[in-house]
């Protein structure tokens, strides 16, 4: 019920804003109205003279079949990591090869469409005239090609799932998102009672990025009066290799950084709580991270990422090549793994609110705390870390 | 020091009869020795005597104590001192605790002994319970840099300039006007000694303007102000400095009593500084004076006595009589101030002298009537009983100094507090009367309080010498208090470095993973970081989330009768804290239900300890900062408001009534404003009644 969604998840500031809830909700009350976090919409139900909000969620209730809840990435206690089965680095094959991830995936999916293999992309668009990113349901390879691809600036991916399965009654869809997207899918597919059997059977591939937060809309025009750069000039918002700055350049070839600490507090509130960093549950996860210049890394994790990646191979529009750092991969991988910390202290604060309203959940709260605040920091870490041991003097892990 | 067996020395101060007649001393001995961790209790009539601290002393050497918890009155005021005797008896400061079981407990449950002693009794098991869980802190030493910035070039600030410039230290002096002298410029003559003003004006100036230590910045102000004491970078309007201290002497404006007793319009009726022109100028002296005094002061929307105003009127007064013996001279008063030895006899020397004082009262003030027999004033004659008419060539009005408009913005720029009347806010009005709570920045002169030239000087000196003591060191310790991150929770999001206003823990980048850092001179100790950090990677030493909690947790343990109500309050340091202490001293009553819990900022307040509380059986959770804008650490009470309100709407949600979680702002002057709001949300609590969560007979406990 959007009820758990709104106090466990958009009350809480845990919305990954992947539009899941929006595409799913079967009653079509959910929908973004600012950036943060859908709302529901007011209904109210007018019988004769009198009319009284209705409480719409009632009926999900009732059924059992909360579809927004059955969706969202963020109401399940715990990710594992996903499968891989191979990992590469891989860029577009041409005169002017390229590593951008955005670029790589357009040739990917347009030539998995010329195979046939899929008739429809919901991919990341821009428009051009406010700059604003858009869910865009790609039917021709010439719209596969052109969209701008995901440029880190927020836009509810999976809200494109009503367009391209509803109206447009597409069959064979890929999807390229985040990682939040990946999962909310991954969550669908898990749903074993087939009641979102109607949008999972649509969906053949899953594409997922490399992701590490994603900036709120009006971070642009913070970005660009940061910068002293008119919204309108800007051409592309990058991370250096370094990972510290914001590359920003504009059309006319000029290009400023900002320091990515500063432009940490233009990222959505809801990200500071996933720790899935390469798309876990994707068919094929694609990212800078780990890949030597001139690359990006590739990690296939199912049959069906390997067969369209195979396809691109076989129409020479992609070349993979072997030489991935997993070491950096897994350093940056572990890093936001550690985001897990934040999760557990949401779980804890959900449990804890649970508490107030249940009395049966009382003890079980009261247990998780003292176990997060007594036994985390309290006088148990100095057995653990002894100090002055005689071989400490030779070791600087510590 | 082993830190793991923690003994606890508990001492209690009867504080006179200030404890000790309010409160079960010898009862809450008795409970404090039952206490877990507690080796020692004793009583003391006072703690912070000589006796008591020798004392502490001999206990902690006798009794092997590793922790001292001191119950008397407030850290804000005796903390320093109690920390010193630890250290003297080799335990480290940081493993004190204070207990403040006067200005909250004894001073504001008058009439309540038992509750009174029941509240004292759970605020010392509060205070045990941290003491136990602290720990040892190494303090950091910082360089102070051996310039000073004065601003004001009045004659406080002057002096505070010369002093500091005699010790052999750098002095910036900033006036705003493109002359030196301030207010005593438009003086004729100074009380009780009749000296000309410019003969003690001129060499002042002329030895400030020569000084070879002294920089004088005439014509300019301070526009932005960074940094910390012993390094602060202030950009002045001619170009930036950096000094090691700041000496605030910025003076007051006089009142203009526009429109009160036709002033503006009949121009026989002029303010005090304007007689003084006139018997500057020496010609055409009137005959007939009437003065009236406390025109716009001691009135309900300006409560203060100005203090200086009534010296003045009989200083000017007898300046005529001495030169036009025969003139009239009445002075029109509701009260005459002349406090002192000299004033005194200054007061009694005019009366001789034939000035004819008065009384007249504020619900029937005098009447300046302008018709065609001149200038008349009409008052009620408090002895005849009937109204009579003097006749007046001049009529002159006794106007309060306000505070200085620019206040506002300059106590921003320092990030220090202003009192109700607008005038600087020092750290404590009895015992540190020339600094602020912040390092490094001092107060001298009519910027904290209308104040004659003598008064004036001597605060400048006293100033002076408080800012010399850090420079003269050329070294400080800061307090340990600060952040320190778990670089294995974090997770690098960044969101601590967001609220950080001071720009101390910054995002540390690796090749393969960011972590945030903290940089512990630049960190002031609010933990309004700590709270917002979504992992909880943080942790402010002193004030750990374990201290608090365990606070909490004993708070709500309290054996208060079923239907009675338990409210845990959260006070920042500077402004509520020193708010109820205020109570505490003015002596407002209030319900005894609160338990306060000091944090630094009420920005440390996690949100997730509110629930805790809740769950362990609290009725009611009171949070409050200092007023938006105003907060110590200039944006924590944003973020405390945010996450309050936040959790305010979602325990709705839960089942609990959002009415028992309260955010209140209270300023470090607001005493009355404390006792009241506690009145009242202990009154709303009680009409809620009992939380739903408290389970009967048992309450509390993990």
């Amino acid at each position: 019920m959007s009820k758990k969604l709104e106090s466990e998840v958009w009350d809480l500031d845990r919305c990954a804003g992947c539009g899941a809830c929006v595409a799913t909700c079967s009653k079509r009350i959910v929908r973004f109205e600012d950036t943060e976090h859908p709302k529901k919409k007011k209904v109210i139900k007018t019988m004769g003279q009198t009319s009284k909000p209705l409480d719409v969620c009632h009926f999900c209730d009732m059924e059992g079949f909360n579809l927004c809840d059955l969706s969202c990435p963020r109401t399940k206690k715990e990710w594992p990591d996903g499968p891989v089965l191979k990992t590469t680095m891989i860029r577009t094959k041409g005169k002017v090869p390229s590593e951008e991830p955005n670029e790589i995936i357009a040739y990917l999916l347009s030539s998995a469409m010329q195979a046939g293999m899929i008739d429809g992309v919901i991919v990341t668009d821009v428009d051009p005239w406010t700059l604003v990113p858009y869910p865009k349901v790609a039917t021709s390879i010439s719209e596969v090609i052109e969209a701008a691809g995901n440029q880190y600036i927020w836009s509810p991916t999976l809200e494109g799932l009503k367009e391209a399965i509803y109206k447009k009654g597409l069959k064979r869809l890929a999807v390229v998102g985040t990682p939040c997207v990946i999962q909310a899918l991954q969550k669908m597919s898990e749903e074993d009672r087939n009641a979102l059997n109607y949008i999972m059977s649509k969906i053949k591939v899953r594409v997922g990025l490399f992701c590490s937060g994603i900036y709120r809309v009006d971070a642009l025009k913070d970005i660009s009066r940061a910068l002293g750069m008119p919204i309108t000039s800007l051409q592309t918002i990058s991370a250096n290799q370094k990972g510290d700055k914001l590359k920003v350049t504009t059309y006319d070839g000029k290009s400023k950084e900002m320091k990515l600490s500063d432009a940490t507090k233009l990222i959505r509130k809801g990200c500071g709580r996933c720790y899935d960093l390469t798309s876990e549950f994707s068919d094929i996860s694609i990212g800078p991270i780990g890949a030597k210049k001139g690359f990006a890394t590739a990690i296939i994790r199912t049959g069906a990422g390997q067969n369209v990646l195979d396809n691109a191979v076989r129409h020479a529009t992609l070349e993979t090549k072997d030489g991935v750092d997993m070491k950096a991969l897994k350093g940056a991988k572990d890093s936001k793994a550690r985001r897990k910390q934040a999760e557990m202290m949401d779980d804890l604060k959900i449990l804890m609110l649970e508490a107030l309203r249940n009395p049966a959940k009382v003890e079980e709260a009261k247990a998780k705390f003292g176990e997060v605040y007594y036994k985390g920091t309290g006088g148990k870490e100095e057995k653990e870390k002894p100090k002055g041991r005689s071989s400490c003097g030779t070791c600087s892990l510590c | 020091m082993k830190t793991s067996e923690p003994r606890v020395g508990v001492f209690i101060c009867h504080c006179g009869k200030n404890i000790g007649g309010y409160v079960d001393v010898p009862g809450l001995i008795k409970y404090a020795s039952t206490l877990p961790n507690v080796a020692h209790a004793e009583a003391n009539i006072y703690t912070c005597s000589e006796d008591g601290l020798q004392s502490i002393k001999k206990a902690i050497k006798e009794h092997k104590l590793n922790r001292v918890v001191v119950a008397s009155c407030t850290p804000r005021t005796h903390a320093k001192l109690f920390q010193g005797a630890c250290e003297e008896a080799g335990v480290n400061k940081y493993l004190f605790e204070f207990v403040n079981i006067r200005d909250q407990c004894s001073w504001v449950h008058m009439k309540e002994k038992e509750k009174a002693t029941q509240k004292a009794k759970d605020l010392v098991r509060m205070g045990v319970a941290k003491a136990s869980l602290l720990e040892p802190r190494v303090e950091l030493e910082i360089d102070v840099l051996p310039v000073a910035l004065v601003i004001g070039g009045g004659v406080a600030g002057m002096t505070a300039a010369m002093n500091l410039a005699n010790q052999g230290i750098q002095v910036h002096l900033v006036e705003k006007e493109k002359e030196l002298g301030g207010l005593l410029r438009g003086l004729d003559t100074i009380f009780p000694t009749d000296v000309k003003a410019k003969d003690i004006l001129k060499p002042l100036i002329e030895a400030t303007r020569n000084h070879p230590k002294i920089k004088v910045h005439l014509g300019s102000g301070l526009k932005e102000l960074s940094g910390y004491i012993g390094n602060f970078n202030a950009m002045l309007e001619d170009g930036p400095v950096k000094v090691g201290t700041i000496v605030v002497a910025t003076g007051a404006k006089v009142l203009t009593p526009d429109g009160l007793f036709g002033y503006g319009k009949n121009p026989l009726v002029m303010t005090q500084l304007e007689f003084e022109e006139v018997l500057k100028k020496g010609k055409g002296l009137p005959k007939s004076v009437v003065m009236i005094q406390c025109v716009g002061a001691r009135i309900p929307a300006r409560s203060y006595c100005s203090r200086t105003c009534c010296m003045v009127a009989i200083k000017n007064a007898m300046e005529l009589k001495n030169r036009n013996p025969s003139a009239q001279v009445y002075v029109l008063h509701r009260d005459i101030n002349t406090a002192g030895t000299h004033n005194e006899l200054y007061y009694d020397d005019a009366q001789a002298k034939g000035v004819r004082f008065s009384r007249y009262t504020l619900d029937n003030p005098p009447e300046v009537l302008n018709g065609n027999n001149g200038t008349r004033v009409r008052y009620m004659h408090p002895t005849l009983g009937k109204t009579v008419e003097i006749p007046a060539d001049c009529v002159v009005l006794s106007t309060p100094m306000v505070a200085n408009p620019d206040n506002t913005t300059l106590n921003k720029l320092l990030k220090v507090p202003l009192s109700q009347e607008g005038f600087f806010l020092e750290a404590h009005m009895k015992l540190r009367p020339v600094e602020f709570a912040t390092d490094g920045i001092y107060l001298a002169g009519s910027a904290k309080w209308p104040s004659s030239v003598s008064e004036a000087v001597s605060q400048g000196y006293a100033a002076a010498a408080k800012a010399a003591a850090p420079m003269k060191s050329k070294k400080i310790k800061a307090e340990a208090i600060t952040a320190e991150v778990d670089p294995a929770k974090c997770s690098g999001c960044g969101t601590c470095e967001m609220v950080c206003p001071y720009k101390a823990i910054s995002l540390k980048v690796f090749p393969d993973y960011k972590v945030a850092e903290v940089n512990a001179v630049l960190c002031k100790g609010c933990g309004t970081c700590v709270a917002t950090c979504p992992s909880r990677a943080i942790t402010q030493n002193g004030f750990t989330d374990r201290q608090l909690i365990s606070q909490i947790r004993e708070a709500v343990k309290t054996e208060l009768p079923q239907e009675d109500v338990n409210i845990i309050g959260f006070c920042c340091n500077w402004c509520s804290y020193a708010g109820a202490d205020m109570a505490g001293v003015s002596r407002f009553q209030y319900p005894p239900n609160m338990r306060i819990i000091r944090t630094m900022c009420s920005g440390r307040v996690d949100p997730i300890w509110i629930l805790d509380a809740f769950l362990e059986g609290a009725d009611g959770v009171f949070v409050s900062g200092c007023h938006p804008g105003d907060c110590h650490y200039i944006t924590g009470n944003n973020y405390s408001k945010e996450r309050i309100l936040q959790l305010r709407e979602l325990i709705g949600k839960y089942g609990i009534d959002p009415r028992r979680l309260r955010l209140e702002w209270v300023s470090a002057s607001e005493g009355a404003q404390f006792s009241e709001l506690v009145k009242e949300f202990t009154e709303e609590i009680q009409t809620l009644g009992p939380s739903p969560l408290r389970t009967k007979g048992k309450k509390g406990g993990v």
